[in-house]
């Protein structure tokens, strides 16, 4: 009977997904996952908990959204500002990220079939070293792909990624390299840690809070902004799909 | 500076108010001008990280938990002119004209709660766009209101500033801009930032530029350079310290997206979208504005409360 309802289900998502297709698809998708420790409150669990659950939720929707065709992820995976959190909490996220960063070196066959370039953009040297380590293996060994991005946003914060930039800017104008007048839009966006990749279009945050938490300010100065209620770990494709659905109305 | 106005009491999420009935008086004289400190911050302390925040005003009661909270500074997108006159048959020109009363009511509703700072988007580099009638109408408007409101704004002890790129307005226009500035610039009752010909993405270019020109007349050197020192090279860096950045946004006409509006400043504000069109925001959309934000927990980052 459970293998019934498999079919049915992936019946239903491949038509879903044909809908889907047929209208304007976001070109870059930001995804600020909120509410993994929500959840594990609710359900009387260690906050780590919270946080696996909400990697796997991750990794179940990513590849169902490079199906719907969008070719460029960006997910907030740990702020600048969550190092405000308890030791305990953030060596535990720090732990999780090492493992999980391993795991997806170990295991690249969905990696490597979609061709997804992996980035971990943000401030690496706040990071333990072995967290480092693991994020600069998984850029280097995703470096030649060229189908479609997963932008692991790490350690960020806008602040940080704008203020690189510009320091950026300071140096090469000292150096010679560049003169003030040179100085516009393509050069500054070219120096963000998101070069290269075009502007967010869709903005997603779950667990119902509206604010960006300065997350990809500058990327998503034109972006469609998507609230929802839902708990990061209980998102379902569903939910996924309705707010592409009403990001397609917006166009 | 992020810190809350927290006027009302803690912001506490799921808390909402009471009853649906918004009791002004009691509102008024928590938010009443005259107590507010108009030097900075002496009374307010910043938001703890990681704490639902209480912000403690020198010498004052309590607030009781049914009290709404004031942003201490408010960013509004007045969108929705065109669509509102569309809606009625009439012409663009004339939802223009009628987002003028709108923000009247606006500027009044804030004096008169105890907002510090009101920042408004009046005009997008993106509306060059349209069309050349439209646009003139836009810009004769903008300088009939500066001539007719002056008084009023300085009788209200409103300072008015305007940020945005001035080269490519009428002349006409930046002349009352600056007449207005001038003549109100010692006023502390309400800090008015008006963004004219205004691009966020550009000021940030703008603020990068200035800054390579330091660099290369070696006024500072390429390792002074942080985020404070970005920040100051803002157009929003007039506004006064003090005013903090936004506490909340407000778009209306039903749009959600931020269309380049002060993006740096926005990093930790609330964000409010209203499917109501510009010229019909009255004082009760105002006080729903409100209520919608005093049910925000704003955490920057840490934990709240009761997730300790």
């Amino acid at each position: 009977m459970s293998s019934l309802v498999e079919v049915l289900m992936r019946v239903v998502r491949a038509g879903v997904l044909k809908v889907l297709s047929s209208g304007p698809i976001p070109a870059h998708l930001g995804i600020i996952m909120d509410g993994n420790r929500r959840y594990a409150t609710r359900r009387k669990l260690h906050t780590t908990s919270g946080h696996l659950k909400g990697f796997d939720k991750l990794h179940e929707m990513l590849f169902w959204l490079l199906d719907v065709g969008i070719r460029n992820v960006s997910v907030y995976a740990f702020s600048i500002d969550n190092f405000k959190r308890t030791e305990d909490e953030v060596r535990a996220l720090m732990d999780l990220a090492h493992e999980k960063f391993q795991a997806l070196l170990n295991d690249m066959d969905l990696i490597h079939r979609y061709q997804v370039r992996v980035l971990v953009t943000g401030d690496l040297a706040r990071v333990p070293v072995k967290v480092g380590e693991a994020a600069e293996s998984l850029m280097e060994a995703t470096r030649k792909h060229s189908k479609c991005v997963l932008n692991i946003c790490f350690a960020y914060t806008g602040c940080y990624d704008i203020g690189c930039a510009v320091k950026a800017v300071a140096g090469e104008v000292e150096r010679g390299e560049v003169d003030p007048s040179e100085v516009d839009g393509r050069l500054v966006r070219d120096r963000l840690l998101t070069h290269g990749m075009p502007p967010v279009d869709l903005l997603l945050r779950t667990s119902g809070e509206k604010r960006l938490s300065d997350f990809l300010p500058w990327q998503c100065g034109g972006a469609h902004l998507a609230f929802i209620d839902t708990l990061w770990p209980e998102l379902s494709l569903w939910d996924l799909a309705q707010v592409i659905l009403e990001y397609q109305d917006t166009r | 500076m992020r810190s809350a106005h927290h006027v009302g009491g803690v912001g506490r999420e799921g808390r909402g108010l009471a009853s649906g009935g918004l009791d002004r008086a009691r509102v008024r004289s928590t938010a009443d001008p005259s107590t507010t400190t108009a030097s900075p911050s002496p009374s307010y302390s910043e938001e703890e990280a990681g704490e639902s925040g209480v912000t403690e005003r020198g010498g004052e009661p309590p607030p009781s938990s049914e009290e709404v909270k004031v942003p201490r500074h408010l960013a509004v997108i007045m969108d929705g002119n065109y669509r509102w006159a569309l809606q009625r048959g009439r012409r663009g020109e004339e939802g223009h004209a009628a987002g003028i009363d709108a923000l009247r009511t606006l500027v009044e509703c804030s004096v008169s709660y105890g907002v510090r700072a009101l920042t408004v988007y009046a005009f997008s580099v993106d509306n060059w766009k349209r069309g050349d009638g439209e646009r003139s109408f836009i810009f004769t408007l903008f300088e009939r209101c500066l001539n007719t409101e002056i008084s009023e704004l300085l009788a209200k002890g409103v300072c008015i500033r305007f940020i945005g790129v001035r080269t490519g307005l009428p002349h006409s226009l930046r002349v009352l801009m600056d007449r207005a500035e001038s003549l109100t610039r010692d006023n502390t009752s309400l800090h008015l930032t008006i963004a004219i010909n205004y691009s966020a993405r550009a000021d940030i270019v703008a603020a990068a530029r200035g800054i390579a020109r330091a660099v290369s007349e070696n006024r500072i050197g390429a390792e002074d350079v942080d985020e404070d020192l970005f920040q100051s090279h803002l157009s929003t860096s007039v506004i006064p310290p003090s005013c903090g950045q936004p506490d909340l946004l407000l778009r209306t006409s039903g749009e959600e997206r931020l269309s380049n509006f002060l993006l740096w400043e926005l990093a930790y504000t609330e964000l409010c979208f209203v499917k109501v069109n510009w010229p019909d925001f009255n004082e009760e959309s105002f006080e729903n504005a409100l209520q919608e934000y005093s049910k925000r927990d704003r955490r920057y980052g840490g934990r709240t409360q009761d997730q300790q």
